[in-house]
């Protein structure tokens, strides 16, 4: 019982991860019509940053990572100004295969400046080995902290989006850009600043996963992604509250999954590997989007219209 | 209030309007006549600024805006309900309303004018934290128009304004549309494909054929014209036309039009 439970806890940490950066693809995708590959390398990339910012001139932990904060929210408005908005009547699918390119010179970039980078390094944090119990269940502390951080922003950007004339205004302009524009509402704007609080989700998010991992590399966030996305797609891609669902139920599924195969094979195939769990996820996930191809809420149809 | 003047504009390659001049004189209702595909839809969105004037002028409250983004033609007071009402679908009716007066400020003076515009459109007041795509097709037509309204705007430009609505919601809506412009004294451009209807209520028309305009004159004399009951009213001479009919001569060229603004003429659809 205990175990199953402490299985659920760390589904529920990775799930809630997942379902922070499932909530940024959806940010991008329902104001931009972006379908946003390069989501894990701009996580990695502000990472990699506050990695150098920590081990090269020694910042302390929590102003460097105040640094790289602000660094995200640059490096959102440069893709957004440089990237995006070239191409914001592409095609969709030119949009998301672009955004492959994207991350290719994201990671070459980070690779060029702090070549240390491109192997496996650890990630320092004030965190590393300390630990919480709660009644027989154990939580490291970067665990907690993933959770309440998560808990915390999903709770402020919902006030944002629900309640202040901004947020309204961004789910106004997802909702339909014309009519944004006729309210006056300066659509520009509106995508920038999309782009820089979804790369500052991105950046929380990886910079909480490295907490947990405490090794990171280049591409480190390439795993990631892929299952935050299969979240972003499970909650049907056009809301926000689906996204974080999604990312939880693959969090838990990817948790659950480890417990019931752990020790099993399948003649000399051992089960427990982390691949063949990702490969039951994955056909999981397609044999799922065949019976409901808009997601598990089955909302509005999966392209903006 | 709004004169255009040898306006050209289209899509891609493609010249939609071939040099349109009009004139919407402050505080009247204009209908805008054409059948599909005569440039309507065009002339509205390149009046909005949402497609670019190629060349001609677009004079608002003596200023050039030919030139000028949306944003800022929106904060001079042009407003547009545009054909297919293009609401927010997941935002509630309340947002919706909300959004239309996004370039406003003063909480108590927006929520005065959500006030307003319910008692306008009471059928909207039960539907308030509903998403709009929720609204069935009067209703959309009503938080349309109450968006618009939202914005103050000076010149309120109604695409369409009948597509796909039930004739009877048809008339309570132009019923709201009058009073807001007769009492209110709020200046529109109506696009309406039921001729008879615009006609009832308009006090100038204007008459578009692939892209250019063709006819203009008081609403009287125009429902009179033979080539007018022909191609719009599509009928037997001068049975539907209001009562004041057959007073006048439609007027081919483009001077400045006489307005009446007097409500009596209008064939009592108030």
């Amino acid at each position: 019982m205990l175990a199953l439970l402490q299985i659920l806890l760390s589904g529920l940490v990775t799930g809630s991860l997942y379902g922070l950066l499932a909530l940024g693809i959806v940010l991008i995708y329902r104001t931009t019509g972006v379908l946003n590959f390069a989501y894990g390398a701009l996580a990695a990339t502000v990472t990699c940053f506050l990695y150098v910012l920590l081990t090269g001139p020694h910042l302390p932990f929590w102003q460097a990572l105040l640094l790289s904060l602000l660094f995200a929210l640059l490096l959102g408005a440069v893709v957004e100004r440089g990237f995006a908005r070239p191409l914001l009547a592409a095609p969709i699918l030119t949009k998301a295969i672009a955004t492959l390119a994207l991350a290719l010179v994201l990671q070459t970039v980070v690779q060029a400046l702090w070549p240390q980078l491109t192997s496996p390094v650890h990630f320092p944090t004030p965190f590393e080995g300390q630990a919480l119990r709660l009644g027989g269940l154990y939580l490291s502390l970067a665990d907690g902290l993933a959770l309440l951080t998560t808990a915390l922003l999903l709770g402020l950007l919902q006030l944002f989006l629900q309640r202040t004339r901004l947020g309204i205004a961004m789910r106004a302009t997802a909702d339909s850009l014309e009519a944004a524009r006729l309210m006056g509402i300066p659509v520009g704007l509106i995508f920038l600043f999309a782009w820089m609080l979804a790369s500052l989700l991105a950046a929380i998010a990886g910079v909480l996963i490295a907490a947990r991992q405490t090794v990171i590399d280049v591409q480190f966030m390439d795993p990631v992604l892929l299952l935050a996305f299969i979240g972003a797609v499970l909650g049907g891609l056009d809301r926000l509250a689906g996204a974080v669902v999604g990312g939880l139920v693959v969090g838990l599924a990817d948790n659950v999954l480890a417990l019931l195969l752990a020790g099993h094979s399948l003649g000399t195939l051992d089960l427990g590997d982390p691949g063949i769990r990702q490969t039951l996820i994955f056909a999981g996930f397609v044999l799922l989007l065949l019976l409901r191809p808009r997601g598990l809420f089955g909302g509005a149809a999966l392209r903006r219209v | 209030m709004l004169r255009v003047e040898g306006l050209h504009a289209g899509y891609g390659p493609l010249e939609i309007l071939h040099g349109i001049s009009l004139e919407v004189p402050a505080g009247s209702l204009v209908a805008l006549l054409g059948a599909n595909g005569a440039g309507k839809t065009t002339l509205m969105r390149t009046l909005m600024g949402l497609l670019p004037t190629r060349s001609g002028r677009i004079l608002f409250a003596d200023q050039e805006i030919q030139r000028a983004g949306v944003e800022r033609r929106v904060r001079l007071g042009l407003a547009l309900v545009p054909e297919g009402r293009e609401l927010f679908p997941s935002l509630s009716v309340r947002e919706n309303l909300l959004m239309g007066a996004f370039g406003r400020r003063g909480r108590a003076a927006i929520e005065s004018d959500i006030e307003r515009v319910l008692a306008y459109f009471p059928a909207l007041k039960a539907r308030l934290s509903l998403p709009a795509a929720s609204l069935s097709g009067g209703e959309g037509q009503m938080l349309a128009i109450g968006r618009a309204l939202m914005g103050q705007p000076r010149l309120l430009l109604i695409d369409e304004l009948s597509q796909g609505l039930a004739p009877a919601i048809v008339e309570s809506v132009l019923a709201v549309l009058l009073r807001l412009n007769r009492q209110e004294g709020l200046t529109m451009l109506l696009v309406e494909q039921n001729a008879r209807k615009a006609l009832k209520v308009a006090n100038l028309a204007y008459v578009l054929q692939s892209g250019s305009l063709v006819l203009q004159g008081r609403p009287a004399e125009l429902a009179a014209n033979p080539i007018i009951q022909q191609l719009y009213l599509g009928g037997e001479a001068s049975a539907e036309a209001p009562e004041d009919a057959g007073t006048g001569q439609v007027s081919l060229v483009s001077g400045g039009p006489a307005i009446s603004n007097g409500a009596e003429e209008e064939g009592g659809n108030g």
